[in-house]
């Protein structure tokens, strides 16, 4: 059974990061494809 | 090619990212897929694995997994050719009338799909999405009749 997103949001919250990081990172992802 | 359905919407990765990791508007505009069984999520596996990879990244591979394993669960998943931009592929495949994102760059890129754009696709901030979005008046479109509020809790 998958994880209610209260859960997952819950977890998430443990982790600093912001939408920049976020495209900074998906760029990189997508680079290496 | 699937006719455009203004009550599909297709997330970027970033977007995906951000509303687990992040909330602000990315949250708030895919609470409102969430709370309404008729708005659906579009996404190919190419478009997942962005985002798993971007959350893996910056989170865990644990949180990252188990959000594959929910997202998976909602999304209408379509399929599309490697080389095609995941997003936009995942709309123009899947009939998607929004799609949300954070790169202010992804409209130029519609030119270097396989696939030639024929429909109408708004591409927009997950804000402007959140704070345009009015359930009652797309309800009325595509499903008819009055708008009975969300049907859904979006933290289930």
């Amino acid at each position: 059974m998958s994880s209610r997103w209260a859960d997952l949001f819950e977890r998430a919250g443990a982790y600093e990061t912001d939408v920049e990081a976020i495209r900074e990172r998906l760029e990189e992802v997508r680079a290496d494809d | 090619m699937t006719e455009a359905s203004p009550a599909r919407v297709v997330a970027d990765a970033d977007v995906l990212a951000a509303d687990l990791l992040v909330g602000g508007g990315a949250r708030e505009a895919l609470d409102h897929v969430r709370r309404h069984s008729w708005v659906e999520l579009v996404a190919s596996d190419h478009l997942l694995d962005d985002a798993e990879a971007v959350i893996a990244g910056l989170a865990d591979a644990d949180l990252a997994a188990d959000w594959r394993e929910r997202i998976e669960d909602e999304r209408v998943a379509v399929d599309h050719p490697a080389g095609d931009h995941p997003a936009l592929a995942s709309a123009y495949r899947g009939g998607a009338a929004h799609l949300l994102t954070f790169d202010e760059g992804l409209r130029s890129t519609a030119t270097n799909l396989t696939i030639q754009p024929r429909v109408n696709l708004s591409i927009r901030t997950p804000d402007a999405f959140a704070g345009l979005f009015d359930p009652a008046s797309l309800y009325e479109a595509v499903e008819g009749g009055e708008y009975p509020g969300p049907d859904r809790d979006p933290r289930a």
